[in-house]
């Protein structure tokens, strides 16, 4: 066979072709993963935005609100309806719950019981009491309490996502 | 005979059976003699390969709709990291594919590769011809820019002039009788389903028929192939080299090229995305991609009602002709100077084509001016233009020329504000009982004399004059 006496050779243009398909994988690939892995590097933003007038929110059953916050959507920002559930405590204090369950992200509601009402999640059937804290089910952590303030006559919320699934609150 | 292979590598092929297909594939031997020129259809299935990587990347953040579209291709090009150099690649890579198709095609014909038994081959090779130009058309509508939507409103409004059909072919490729949402999603369907199936398809039948009979042999080594072509052939190979690794590294080094020249020009030329698409712009002056300026510039040479000549006959003729070149190109000679007919037609196709690209660079007006070493607006052009079709420089020096019955408007920015320039002009009366100038309401639009506004903002100096 006259390959014998080639074999050099072709061991030398073999590595040529297997060079030059690496570099071209590397310049293509590395960009490539990179543009794929973008939105890693992406955070959602906290945004203070209106809940509604103080005098619409009284003790006892929690009041489901939406609001409606802005995002950077892609090419887009848009504004998007959140809804959150706000408590006012014995003591007058409100505290308001991102609406998703802390478990999935699913939206929870609330079941009312003479004076020992709970939040219930549809999808595992997590349950939490009326402060937030899980009382049964799946759920990881206590519901997420935003942040609000009054300003005037209106509740404002710094309504924010939370990663779901961890045991500890941390912004997605 | 290749040794069987060991560990995972082994495993697999008990299983897969690959080894002698990857054998016949791989370790086959081409003819001797070979030169660059056969590298060339391996560089465009290079090139190919990029517009397919890129191409699925950049769907992964492009809208086709008109409200999302440009921003999308924006995003890409300024918030997702590589965004531009994928982008670039895609664009440059575009050129480059019908750049190395046709070279490939016509160095394939010179060589006399479409000749026996490869008539199939060179079929195939038209249809990937046809389809790289309907990936182009469809391609550069995409990112609704000016160009976009100015050129892609011309290409078909040419198909509007075909006899008969014409209107029925408009309202086809537009999804409708206006450019709109429905011809951004039927091109988009045609350039990431339909397209990419067509060229997949065609590259495997293109391929099985290269390998089926083998890489053509060079003009120069043999003259003349028929009757005995079976055993010279297996002569020719048995003395050649292999395809891998020597065909292939050839073929890779020509790609590599290929690759750096798409690179360079992704970094250093960058990619145009022109101002968004607006119908209502009419400065904007539409330019196809350069491939197809020649078809473009082609109409120039048939006025009137017998530019369907241009738009369709002769395309057709052409496409025809290439569907023939097998059947009329016969012979068993395979050097071009004794095919002459073949050479002649061949050159007289290249030079058209050529002739035609460089008269219509020639006269295309730049598609941005500069005075006083600013580029001027869409609208400041269009301003200009207006004033150059009202005359309005009889009466008014504006720029450093024109008549002086009226004030000179070089410099009118220092002595007006734009919102008295602009209602002045409306309306010359309301200002000063006495002008003499006419209105321009009704006859001019209000965006219009806005536009005359704004150019007019522009003008400076003119101190000689007042």
């Amino acid at each position: 066979m006259m390959g014998e006496m080639e074999e050099p050779r072709r061991v030398f243009l073999a590595s040529v072709a297997k060079a030059i398909a690496t570099f071209v994988g590397v310049v293509v690939g590395i960009p490539s993963l990179a543009y794929l892995g973008g939105p890693l590097a992406r955070k959602d933003t906290a945004d203070w935005v209106p809940a509604g007038a103080l005098n619409t929110f009284a003790r006892g059953d929690p009041k489901l609100i939406a609001v409606t916050i802005s995002r950077q959507d892609g090419w887009r920002t848009v504004s998007e309806a959140r809804t959150c559930w706000v408590t006012v405590s014995d003591a007058g204090e409100i505290i308001v719950f991102n609406g998703r369950c802390t478990h999935l992200g699913c939206a929870y509601g609330w079941q009312s019981q003479a004076g020992n009402g709970r939040f219930v999640c549809p999808c595992h059937d997590g349950t939490y009491s009326a402060d937030g804290a899980v009382s049964g089910g799946p759920p990881p952590r206590a519901l997420d309490e935003l942040e609000s303030r009054v300003d005037g006559d209106q509740l404002m919320v710094l309504y924010q996502d939370f990663r779901l699934g961890s045991p500890t609150k941390e912004p997605a | 005979m290749a040794t069987p292979q060991r560990g995972m590598a082994g495993w697999w092929d008990e299983r897969l059976g690959l080894t002698p297909l990857v054998d016949k594939l791989l370790r086959r031997h081409v003819p001797t003699g070979l030169t660059w020129w056969y590298s060339l259809g391996a560089a465009t299935l290079f090139v190919l390969l990029v517009l397919f990587v890129t191409g699925v990347l950049l769907a992964f953040n492009y809208a086709p709709t008109p409200q999302d579209a440009y921003d999308s291709v924006r995003y890409i090009e300024n918030e997702v990291p590589f965004g531009w150099f994928i982008r670039g690649l895609h664009h440059w890579g575009a050129s480059a594919m019908i750049a190395l198709v046709v070279l490939h095609m016509a160095s394939a014909f010179v060589l006399g590769a479409h000749r026996y038994p490869r008539e199939a081959t060179w079929l195939a090779g038209v249809v990937l011809l046809l389809v790289s130009f309907a990936f182009g058309f469809t391609g550069y509508l995409l990112p609704w820019d000016q160009k976009a939507y100015w050129a892609t409103t011309v290409g078909t409004n040419m198909a509007g002039t075909v006899p008969v059909v014409g209107s029925a072919l408009v309202s086809l490729a537009r999804g409708g009788t206006e450019l709109g949402a429905a011809t951004l999603a039927r091109f988009y369907a045609l350039h990431v389903l339909v397209l990419p199936a067509l060229v997949i398809t065609f590259v495997v039948v293109h391929l099985a028929l290269v390998v089926y009979h083998g890489v053509s042999v060079p003009p120069g080594a043999w003259a003349r192939m028929r009757g005995d072509y079976q055993a010279r052939y297996a002569e020719a190979k048995a003395h050649g080299p292999r395809f891998w690794p020597e065909v292939i590294a050839e073929d890779l080094v020509l790609s590599l090229l290929v690759f750096l020249v798409l690179v360079g020009l992704t970094l250093f030329a960058g990619v145009p995305l022109e101002d968004r698409a607006d119908p209502t712009d009419a400065a904007y002056i539409p330019r196809p991609e350069w491939y197809f300026l020649p078809l473009f510039q082609l109409l120039k040479l048939f006025p009137g009602s017998w530019e369907w000549v241009g738009v369709a006959l002769v395309p057709a003729a052409i496409v025809l002709l290439l569907f023939l070149v097998p059947f009329l190109s016969r012979g068993a000679e395979r050097r071009p100077l004794k095919r002459p007919l073949g050479t002649i037609t061949l050159a007289v196709l290249g030079l058209g084509a050529a002739g035609l690209t460089a008269w219509a660079a020639a006269t295309t007006p730049p598609a941005t001016v500069v005075e006083r070493g600013a580029v001027l607006t869409s609208l400041q052009l269009r301003g200009k233009q207006i004033i150059g079709q009202e005359g309005c420089a009889s009466c008014h020096i504006i720029n450093g020329e024109g008549g002086r019955n009226g004030p000179s408007l070089d410099g009118i920015r220092v002595r007006m504000t734009a919102a008295d320039i602009h209602s002045f002009m409306e309306r010359p009366m309301a200002f000063n009982p006495v002008a003499t100038m006419q209105p321009l309401l009704p006859r001019i639009s209000h965006e219009n004399v806005e536009a005359i506004t704004q150019y007019l903002l522009s003008l400076d100096g003119g101190s000689a004059s007042r």
